[in-house]
C-alpha cells in the first residue's frame, strides 16, 4: 500500500537528502507570505496550486507503471498528492484564507480519480479547420477541449468583475502554454523550412494571435466595469505573452529529436510567480532572454541558418 | 558524391567515431553495417546535422550538406498526440510533385483518419517515410527501416528504396538484418572500432557476414556453451 511513498522516500534521500527539509521550510514560507499578503492574493494561489498538482498529474509518465504494479494505486496517488501538499496548505490555517486548506485538500482528492487522459476519440474536424497545420494547436486543443471551455466561459462570465476573471483566464493562458511541453519529432521541426529565428518568431506570433483572441474580449470587459483595473490588465496580458514567449523559447532550448517531451517546471513557476510578485519580474526578463539564445543556438542543429 | 575528410566525433571525450576518411557515390544505395554500438546511429546523427563533430568535413558535391536536403527516417521516431495522420501528412510541404498520398497510404495499408497513437510502430515507421517520400529530398538516410514492417511492407518499401534511386537519390541504410542489404545496395560499409574499416561490392556481399559477423558469432557460441 505504500509502495509509492517509499519509491519517494528513496528518490528524495538519494536527490535531495538534507535539502528536503529546507524546500519544506521555504515552499511553507511563501506560502504563509502569499496567503497572508495585504493585496489579497490567496485565491489566485490557491488557483495556482490547483493547476501545477492537475499538470503534474496529467503530464506524469508513471501512471500507467503504478496502476499496472502497485496495488490501490489511486489511494497512493491521492495519499502522495495530500502529503506534497501539507507544506503549501498548512500555512494557511494561520491566515484568513483558513478554508483554502480544505478547497486544496478537497480538489486534490478527487485528482486521482479523475480520468483526465480520457480516451475520446472524437476529431473535432472544425479545430483542423480553424487552425489548419499548426499541430501544437490541433493537439493541445484537441486534449484540453474541455477544459479550454469550461475556462473561457469561467472567464467570461466573470468578466465584470474584480480578479476572479483573472484567475479562470490565467489558467486558461496556462493550459494554452503546457500546449509546448510536448517536442515534434525532428521532421516536424524541419517540415517548416524556417530558419531558427523566423521559427521561433512565426511560433510567436501565432501563439500571441490565439491567446490574444481570447484574453482581449475578456480584460476588455473587466477593464470597462473596473477602470482602475486597465493598467493591471494591460499588465496581465504583457506578462503573459512574455510567459508564451519564455515557454517556447525554453521548449527549443532544451529540444532533443530523442526525447518527445520537454522538461521546464521550475522556470516556468519562478516565470508564474512573477505575475505577483513583481520582483521576480526582471528574473523573467532575463530566463526570456537567455532561452531565447539558446534556443536558437540549439534549434540551429536541425535546422540550416539561412532558408 | 559525399566526401567525408578527418571526421571525428567524441561524447564526453570518449570517441565514438575516429578519423573517418571516406567518400560515397552519389545516386548510389550505400548500406552501412556493424556491431551495436558501433556508431551507425551516431555516424547518421552527424550526417544530418544533428550532432556537431569536433573536427572535420562532410561535403555533398563539393559544397556543405543543407539539412533540408536529408530526409531522416530513424529507427523509433515519436509523433505528435492527439493527431491523425492526414493531419500529420499536412504539415510537410509537397515539393515531391509525383507523391500521391492516397495511392501510397492504400499501398502500405494506412488509414489516414485514425489518430497516430492507434497505429502499431510498423505504420508509425511507415508514415513517417510517407512523410519523407513527399519532398523533394537529396540524400535519404534510413536507420533501421526494416525492423518492424511486415512481409508486404519490407516489400513496398524495398522497392521505394529502388525507385528513389532511379530518380537519382543518394540512399544510406543502416541495418541489422543484411539480407535485405545484399539485393539492394550498390556498396555496403563496414564500421567497426569507430572507422570504417571495409566497403563490399555486390560481388564479395558473401565475404560480409564471415568478416562482421563471424568473430561476434564465434565469441558468443563460445561465451553461452560455458555458461549455460
Amino acid at each position: 500500500m505504500i509502495q509509492l511513498l517509499k519509491i519517494r522516500y528513496f528518490q528524495l534521500k538519494r536527490d535531495l537528502g538534507f535539502l528536503f527539509f529546507v524546500i519544506v521550510a521555504l515552499a511553507s514560507g511563501v506560502s504563509y507570505l502569499v496567503f497572508n499578503h495585504q493585496k489579497q492574493i490567496g485565491l489566485y494561489a490557491v488557483g495556482i496550486v490547483m493547476y501545477l498538482v492537475y499538470s503534474f498529474h496529467k503530464n506524469r509518465r508513471d501512471i500507467a507503471f503504478i496502476t499496472k504494479h502497485f496495488e490501490k494505486a489511486k489511494i497512493q496517488l491521492l495519499t502522495e498528492y495530500q502529503l506534497f501538499l501539507l507544506p503549501v496548505s498548512i500555512p494557511c490555517l494561520f491566515t484568513n484564507y483558513w478554508y483554502c486548506f480544505f478547497v486544496l485538500h478537497l480538489f486534490v482528492l478527487v485528482i486521482p480519480f479523475l480520468n483526465i487522459k480520457s480516451q475520446y476519440s472524437f476529431k473535432f474536424s472544425f479545430i483542423t479547420r480553424v487552425f489548419k497545420n499548426d499541430y501544437i494547436f490541433i493537439s493541445g486543443v484537441r486534449r484540453n477541449l474541455i477544459s479550454l471551455i469550461i475556462l473561457s466561459l469561467l472567464a467570461l462570465v466573470l468578466s465584470p468583475l474584480k480578479l476572479f476573471p483573472l484567475v479562470a483566464l490565467f489558467l486558461f493562458n496556462n493550459v494554452v502554454f503546457s500546449f509546448y511541453e510536448t517536442n515534434e519529432s525532428v521532421q516536424m521541426l524541419q517540415a517548416s523550412q524556417k530558419s531558427p529565428k523566423q521559427l521561433m518568431s512565426s511560433l510567436l506570433n501565432s501563439g500571441v494571435k490565439k491567446i490574444a483572441l481570447i484574453n482581449f474580449p475578456i480584460l476588455l470587459i473587466n477593464s470597462i466595469f473596473n477602470p482602475d483595473l486597465w493598467m493591471f490588465n494591460m499588465y496581465f496580458f504583457a506578462y503573459n505573452v512574455l510567459i508564451l514567449a519564455t515557454v517556447i523559447a525554453l521548449k527549443y532550448e532544451s529540444y532533443q529529436y530523442k526525447n518527445s517531451v520537454s522538461n521546464h517546471q521550475i522556470k516556468l513557476i519562478v516565470m508564474i510567480l512573477g505575475l505577483f510578485i513583481p520582483y521576480l519580474f526582471p528574473l523573467a526578463i532575463i530566463f526570456y532572454v537567455q532561452s531565447r539564445a539558446g534556443a536558437i543556438k540549439n534549434l540551429s542543429h536541425y535546422l540550416d541558418a539561412v532558408n | 558524391m559525399l566526401s567525408i575528410k578527418d571526421l571525428y566525433f567524441s561524447y564526453n571525450e570518449e570517441p565514438v567515431l575516429k578519423d573517418i576518411n571516406i567518400s560515397f557515390e552519389s545516386n548510389h544505395i550505400h548500406g552501412i553495417v556493424g556491431l551495436n554500438g558501433s556508431g551507425k546511429t551516431t555516424f547518421f546523427n552527424v550526417l544530418s546535422g544533428f550532432l556537431t563533430p569536433d573536427n572535420g568535413t562532410i561535403l555533398l558535391n563539393n559544397a556543405e550538406v543543407l539539412k533540408k536536403d536529408i530526409a531522416y527516417i530513424d529507427a523509433e521516431s515519436f509523433f505528435y498526440p492527439k493527431l491523425t495522420a492526414s493531419e500529420f501528412l499536412s504539415v510537410f510541404p509537397k515539393t515531391n510533385s509525383n507523391f500521391n498520398e492516397t495511392e501510397l497510404a492504400h499501398i502500405f495499408n494506412l488509414p489516414l483518419d485514425e489518430f497516430i497513437e492507434n497505429y502499431s510502430t510498423g505504420m508509425k515507421k511507415k508514415l513517417l517515410i510517407l512523410s519523407q517520400l513527399k519532398q523533394d529530398k537529396q540524400l535519404f538516410i534510413f536507420d533501421e527501416p526494416f525492423n518492424g514492417l511486415d512481409i508486404e511492407s519490407n516489400k513496398s518499401l524495398q522497392y521505394i528504396i529502388e525507385l528513389l534511386n532511379k530518380k537519382g537519390k543518394t540512399i544510406f541504410i543502416a541495418s541489422h538484418i543484411i539480407e535485405p542489404l545484399f539485393g539492394l545496395c550498390h556498396q555496403i560499409h563496414h564500421l567497426k572500432n569507430k572507422n570504417f574499416v571495409k566497403s563490399y561490392f555486390p560481388n564479395n556481399y558473401e565475404l560480409l557476414n564471415k568478416e562482421v559477423f563471424g568473430e561476434f558469432d564465434e565469441h558468443l557460441k563460445n561465451t553461452l556453451s560455458k555458461s549455460l
